[in-house]
């Protein structure tokens, strides 16, 4: 992410805080609050990701792109809080995702065929309003694993280290998240109207 | 006979264990027999093939979540609220 005016930027931070909390702030808390969904802790930590930013702001030299650069602070303040949390209170998996199957084995009800291609649906601001809904709705355990692994990319080894757990306990919490992520998607976006193509 | 049994075993697997197959496929690499197992449940399995594809669309959805950015993406996560932001330069202009 090329940013011609990074040198500029950082003028700026120094020049004009303010414009630099405008700018950057409503991205940094969006972040924050997926992957914590707590608006005080998200509130803090961004504020310590401009303070911190401001006063390092001589690391920056304008490689990266600003707001990758404080992101990237932000995100280690996430980790950090969240492996202390784990530590502190080490949550058992949630029972959540029972029903799909039944004793057998067999899908209750099996995933229905959804229309066209999905992928149209990334374009379209509607689904993602239904996706952060979903993602809303996974119980706090399965919903840290899964974001851990999906949108921070993290390896098994990463994650199991972050949360105190072994790689069947992650393993068990990410199927869990996708079965009740791809059922709930199928329920308020894929099942419910055809895609137009 | 043990070899048997466990071949036999993986030749039938029930739908639960092919979609937590599915799932670990996507973290880590399955073993060969697993792999197979799963080739094969796939191919006479209509459910189950709709739940990997659908899983695999899970992924791309994610791929493309970028929280941090300025564009239709971030629709149903808050922006930062008025009274934060001012506290922020507030103690911004602290420094």
């Amino acid at each position: 992410m090329h940013d011609p005016g990074g040198l500029r930027g950082e003028r700026a931070s120094v020049t004009d805080p303010d414009g630099w909390v405008d700018q950057h702030g409503d991205g940094l808390y969006r972040y924050a609050m997926l992957r914590l969904r707590d608006p005080d802790v998200a509130a803090e930590l961004v504020q310590e990701t401009f303070l911190e930013a401001l006063r390092s702001r001589l690391a920056f030299e304008g490689r990266s792109s600003e707001r990758t650069w404080l992101v990237g602070i932000l995100r280690h303040k996430v980790i950090d809080h969240q492996r202390r949390a784990s530590r502190e209170r080490p949550r058992a998996d949630h029972n959540a995702a029972e029903g799909f199957f039944d004793d057998q084995g067999f899908w209750r009800v099996g995933p229905a065929s959804w229309p066209g291609d999905p992928a149209l649906a990334l374009e379209r601001r509607e689904f993602w309003d239904v996706l952060h809904g979903c993602l809303a709705k996974l119980p706090p355990t399965l919903a840290d694993a899964f974001l851990l692994r999906e949108l921070e990319g993290l390896d098994t080894e990463e994650i199991c280290r972050l949360e105190s757990i072994n790689p069947t306990n992650l393993w068990t919490r990410l199927h869990r998240a996708r079965l009740l992520l791809r059922d709930c998607l199928e329920k308020n976006w894929f099942g419910r109207r055809p895609e137009q193509s | 006979m043990g070899h048997l049994k466990s071949i036999a075993r993986l030749l039938t697997l029930p739908c639960d264990e092919v979609a937590r197959l599915v799932s670990e496929s996507l973290d880590r690499p399955l073993p060969l027999p697993e792999r197979a197992a799963l080739r094969l449940h796939l191919v006479y399995c209509v459910a189950c093939r709709r739940y990997r594809r659908q899983a695999l669309f899970l992924r791309r959805v994610f791929d493309r979540l970028t929280p941090w950015s300025d564009h239709a993406a971030t629709v149903g996560l808050p922006p930062l609220p008025p009274e934060v932001r001012e506290r922020i330069k507030r103690a911004l202009r602290e420094i």
